[in-house]
């Protein structure tokens, strides 16, 4: 574990039954990156976010946090110490106001308890662009809102690490490049993050490395551009080519 | 609050407080003492279904603990009426925390057979240990909680203990941890992941309305001075729920208004002879159908409706 890593996960293995959703995975964050997860569905990558931030514990395998062992923490322990996340279906507290959603995360997600200020809510609001939204129902909110309410939430817990699973899917292009923008905002906050995506001109636009799972496994682990040109990476997205000699022996 | 409504809520103490000076009826006293309990019970089953989203079917038998532990040491060791109260809502506290630690692990209407069954168990448990209870016979004899069995002090003291209860409520609500509370209700993974330990408030907001049911119960006790093992039954906890969802689930105000309704709606029928339970069944569907939030949800909108034509 490299003194620059914030998150490192060392042979995390955790299964559903007889399915190995996530088999021996190990990689390093490095502290002020962007990193994306992808991998054809039913590879792992939700389960990977479950591990580290502590709704699943895994079967085997370690994970360190900020320089401490945070295999067996709870998530609002984690959360606690700085990792935030935002899920796939989205899960705002829907009849609980934006404003109280956010205070929800500002009130118990920090490292010790702060006395909410107005201005502390409104800024976060602002930021995400749902300032004129503050007193309506999260229930009442567009899909786009309610992804940016969720980022929101996690951003009050004052992360340091923020796990971002799927924040683009089902947004039309105007919206995600809204959410291009937006992450980028977050990452010049110093925050590192580690995003779940399909939507492949956005991982190809922001990210400073990428990590390929599939069936559980770890199969590439590089530079945006590299990690395209990568045989095995295609040959998973795409299907084998035909032209390959190894299948047609 | 506006002006308007809290002279209202002013005009309306007022009214409650006078009320028993000018109607001097020791039936209608005796209603209104048992709707204040059962208001209490109510807004307190409120905070477990309504608020935190946990449904618990042995909410009776809490009460029962609270009634039969206040009344025994009362009766054996001649402790001060006020604090046996207290040890027999701790009692009943600590026994609701401990049977929702299983429950943890469980989906929420998992929780509900669990708690049905214990409810059951306490009351069996209440009916066979006569060396303690004296079973279907029943305790007689349990020192009153005022000298004197003038029912005016009762009032005053269910009045009393009702007004408590929701201010407590009320100040819980509206604190840090009432937004834990609702944040657990509404998804629990997000309010983990939002740095809730939602097992904690669980844990904790069940021992805080069981206490209170505890409490009441044992108000109970010493107000009625018999007591039976059919203060167990899950019929009472089923009157409860109903008069939480009847009067508003989720609000303040609604266990409160659901629970005089019914009782004095229940009283007022009697007239009907055997069709009175026929209607009141009627009523409380065809309310809850309207209405779905209940009578705090209709007068509501009630008010809604009458400031947009003022407009």
């Amino acid at each position: 574990m490299s003194s620059e890593a914030i998150l490192s996960l060392r042979e995390v293995s955790k299964s559903f039954g007889g399915l190995k959703a996530l088999d021996t995975v190990s990689f390093d964050l490095d502290r002020g990156q962007i990193t994306s997860l992808v991998g054809p569905n039913g590879s792992g990558k939700t389960t990977l976010f479950n591990c580290i931030s502590g709704i699943y514990t895994p079967e085997s395998g370690r994970i360190h946090f900020s320089g401490r062992e945070v295999t067996s923490y709870s998530a609002a322990r984690r959360c606690k110490m700085g990792i935030g996340r935002t899920f796939q279906v989205v899960r705002p507290f829907l009849k609980m106001t934006c404003f109280e959603n956010i205070l929800v995360g500002w009130c118990f997600g920090q490292e010790k308890y702060q006395k909410p200020a107005a201005s502390d809510a409104d800024g976060i609001l602002e930021f995400v662009g749902l300032k004129d939204r503050k007193h309506h129902q999260a229930g009442e909110l567009r899909l786009a809102e309610r992804k940016r309410l969720e980022i929101a939430r996690a951003l009050a817990t004052q992360p340091k690490l923020l796990l971002l699973d799927e924040v683009a899917a089902g947004l039309n292009p105007v919206e995600v490049q809204q959410v291009v923008t937006l992450l980028r905002q977050i990452h010049q906050q110093g925050i590192t993050l580690l995003i779940v995506e399909h939507v492949m001109s956005l991982v190809m636009d922001i990210s400073d490395r990428v990590i390929v799972l599939n069936e559980g496994k770890k199969l590439a682990d590089d530079q945006p551009e590299y990690v395209s040109n990568n045989q095995k990476v295609i040959e998973v997205y795409l299907g084998p080519s035909e032209l390959d000699p190894k299948d047609t022996a | 609050m506006t002006r308007r409504d809290f002279t209202l809520l002013v005009g309306f103490a007022c009214l409650i407080l006078v009320i028993p000076l000018v109607v001097r009826n020791e039936y209608f006293l005796h209603l209104f003492i048992l709707a204040a309990m059962f208001a209490n019970l109510a807004g307190y089953w409120n905070l477990l279904d309504g608020y935190l989203g946990l449904i618990n079917f042995g909410y009776a038998a809490y009460v029962g603990i609270g009634a039969y532990t206040s009344a025994l040491l009362a009766m054996h060791f001649s402790l001060p009426i006020p604090l046996c109260m207290v040890i027999g809502g701790l009692l009943a506290g600590i026994v609701g925390v401990l049977l929702i630690i299983p429950c943890l692990r469980m989906v929420t209407f998992s929780t509900a057979i669990v708690t049905l069954a214990f409810g059951e168990i306490a009351r069996i448990g209440a009916t066979a240990w006569t060396g303690l209870t004296k079973g279907e016979m029943g305790l007689w004899g349990i020192p009153p909680l005022f000298p004197s069995q003038n029912k005016l002090l009762y009032y005053y003291g269910c009045l009393g203990l009702l007004v408590l209860g929701a201010l407590m409520l009320k100040c819980l609500l509206h604190s840090r941890l009432g937004l834990a509370v609702l944040s657990t209700r509404e998804d629990e993974t997000a309010a983990n992941t939002s740095g809730i330990e939602t097992n904690r408030i669980k844990l904790l907001i069940s021992g805080i309305s069981c206490f209170a049911a505890g409490v009441v119960g044992a108000f109970y006790a010493h107000y009625i001075l018999t007591i039976t093992p059919g203060l167990f039954s899950i019929g009472y906890t089923i009157q409860i729920m109903t008069m939480s969802m009847f009067g508003g689930k989720g609000t303040l105000s609604g266990p409160i208004l659901g629970a005089f309704a019914l009782i004095f709606l229940g009283e007022g029928f009697r007239f009907m002879q055997d069709y009175r339970m026929l209607v009141y069944g009627f009523l409380i569907i065809g309310t809850v159908m309207v209405f779905p939030t209940g009578l705090a949800g209709a007068i509501a909108r009630v008010k809604q409706a009458m400031g947009i034509k003022r407009k």
